[in-house]
């Protein structure tokens, strides 16, 4: 059995899962595991996999809270499902379904745009400038500057996120952008009746740096940055 | 800036209801969500080349170049902010153009390379 996530007992996933194999739920008192046949222990992540656990656990987001499992959770059976997830964890589980009900997660990113963040920095960044006005300037040295203006930049842009999308949050999970331009990359707990005040919010901050930076938000979904059970590795 | 030139949010963000990408769901599906006893876990095969693009390092002497060799090719007439910057740095951009090409040459060889991530 490959688990996709939590849900609340009583409720209906028409959907299909890995495979293909269509998905039902395994209830246990008041909270249910969204499930699906499958039939080997060996799984690869495969793209298709992923999109597809992703799109079983915003199916069932459609109809409920979710508390979405990371992927590649398989089970023995349906006995094994209720014996060692629902029944042994059941009083966490049912606090956990509790915490996220009635809440979403949107994940923002933002990066700069190169050509225009390098253009202003150039035009405001007296050190720079200067180096690249020399010819016998060092290139490690203008590389240098310009790396510590685009980090002062960064450090800004993505403080600004963070405070004017966070007012509209119940919590904020920072991960560490990734690549070198990349500002934030963020998710916020958000009341689903807040979402459409959050995303006014994101666009107000996406225009204030129109041309410099591209956002992208993800969301409502399922709050998969927000679910830990204690002594687990999160 | 005037609000009426302002399109639509989709101008400056892009929308998406759900993860739709694969690094969409490397980012979500694999790093984040409920993680139950390690055991139940089953190995998932395949995650290493899927992941192995997410962290770069970002002070390094190769981005510093690159940087470098960045803002030296940049064409401020393009932009208005350069414009600014041309009026009050006179004329020094022309003999920068000089050097600008000589270094181009001399780091044309240190594109940077990044690992794909394996796309199935």
């Amino acid at each position: 059995m490959y688990v996709y996530g939590l849900t609340s007992s009583g409720r209906t996933i028409a959907t299909q899962g890995i495979g293909d194999a269509p998905v039902s739920t395994v209830e246990h008192g008041e909270v249910a595991a969204i499930v699906s046949r499958h039939p080997t222990t060996k799984l690869r992540a495969k793209r298709r996999d992923l999109l597809r656990h992703s799109d079983v656990l915003q199916a069932a987001f459609a109809a409920g809270p979710v508390v979405p499992l990371r992927f590649g959770t398989v089970f023995d059976s349906e006995g094994e499902v209720v014996e060692s997830l629902l029944g042994a964890r059941y009083e966490e589980l049912v606090q956990l379904l509790q915490r996220v009900e009635g809440l979403a997660e949107l994940r923002l990113r933002g990066a700069f745009v190169e050509h225009e963040l390098l253009s202003e920095i150039v035009a405001e960044d007296a050190r720079v400038a200067a180096l690249r006005a020399d010819p016998g300037a060092n290139m490690v040295a203008l590389g240098e500057a310009v790396a510590d203006a685009v980090a002062a930049r960064k450090a800004a842009a993505a403080d600004e996120a963070v405070t004017s999308l966070g007012r509209h949050a119940v919590d904020v999970h920072v991960d560490e952008p990734g690549e070198e331009l990349e500002v934030i990359r963020a998710s916020f707990l958000v009341e689903l009746g807040d979402v459409a005040t959050f995303e006014r919010a994101a666009e107000e901050l996406a225009r204030r740096h129109r041309g410099r930076m591209k956002f992208d938000l993800i969301g409502p979904m399922p709050p998969h940055s927000f679910v830990s059970l204690d002594g687990e590795r999160g | 800036m005037t609000m009426a030139t302002q399109g639509t949010a989709s101008n400056y963000l892009q929308r998406g209801p759900s993860p739709s990408g694969l690094a969409d769901v490397v980012d979500l599906i694999l790093d984040k969500g409920l993680v139950i006893d390690a055991y139940v876990r089953i190995s998932v095969i395949g995650i290493e080349l899927v992941t192995i693009d997410a962290r770069i390092v970002i002070a390094s002497v190769d981005t510093y170049l690159r940087f470098a060799e960045a803002v030296n090719r940049l064409d401020l007439t393009q932009t208005e902010a350069a414009g600014l910057a041309e009026l009050r740095d006179g004329g020094s951009n022309k003999k920068a153009k000089g050097a600008v090409e000589g270094a181009k040459e001399a780091f044309s060889g240190n594109g940077r390379e990044r690992e794909k991530s394996e796309k199935d």
